[in-house]
């Protein structure tokens, strides 16, 4: 089955739009139809980002989401050390890296992110970055027709 | 994750269906099925608490901004994790 990790901007999508390709992704997961994978870093950003931004209990009810998701796959800190530095020069920021090595230590075959910065880094050659419009497509599943595919 | 014990008393039909599903291989037993779907509702429940608030939220952020915002969320974390 085909195991994806999802970015942190596909929980903070899901929360900000009304309805978009982020949120049917995250059903399609909860539905069986791919394995999710998120690392500990991706519910730390959420939380930090939705508490900033709303309150302590919208940002706790997303972790929930999150959590509960069918058959999620969740990176720990070890595996994310495991990798170390092996892809850093192809990451211009190191803050992605984690998130790059989570993707690894997981063996996805999808990196879903709405993120066009990170998709342009040299990293590309090695990951299989894929907006969450074109994601859905893969999956052979409807979708929005949004700006930026989100 | 610590566990606590439940005893949750079910309908026959409810109990006999959950059977028919094991013993098709859908759930490998009584207590997978009852996780799983305790699961679900929990999901199910917090989806539709978030989209309450999606909903009272008076003004939302375009994606470019929330691109912005998420990038400095990552920095901080990874700054208090990882230096």
């Amino acid at each position: 089955m085909i195991k994806a990790y999802l970015d942190t901007n596909i929980f903070l999508i899901f929360l900000e739009e009304e309805i978009s390709n982020s949120e049917l992704v995250i059903e399609a997961a909860n539905e069986g139809l791919f394995i999710p994978v998120v690392s500990f870093h991706t519910f730390k950003e959420v939380m930090h980002n939705i508490k900033s931004r709303y309150s302590k209990d919208t940002a706790s009810w997303m972790r929930t989401l999150i959590w509960t998701m069918q058959g999620l796959n969740i990176v720990r800190k070890e595996e994310i050390d495991a990798i170390g530095d092996r892809y850093r020069e192809l990451v211009d920021d190191e803050d992605d890296l984690p998130h790059i090595n989570a993707y690894f230590a997981s063996e996805c075959n999808y990196f879903v992110t709405t993120n066009r910065r990170l998709t342009q880094m040299r990293i590309k050659k090695k990951v299989n970055f894929i907006f969450p419009r074109d994601f859905l497509i893969e999956l052979d599943l409807e979708f929005l027709d949004k700006k930026d595919g989100i | 994750m610590p566990s606590k014990v439940s005893h949750v008393r079910l309908p026959e039909a409810e109990y006999k269906f959950i059977d028919e599903v094991i013993e098709n291989g859908y759930f490998t037993s009584r207590t997978d099925f009852i996780k799983s779907a305790i699961r679900l509702q929990i999901h199910e429940t917090s989806k539709r608490i978030l989209a309450d608030l999606k909903k009272k939220r008076k003004k939302k952020i375009s994606h470019t901004q929330l691109l912005k915002s998420a990038k400095k969320s990552r920095k901080a974390v990874y700054k208090e994790i990882w230096s």
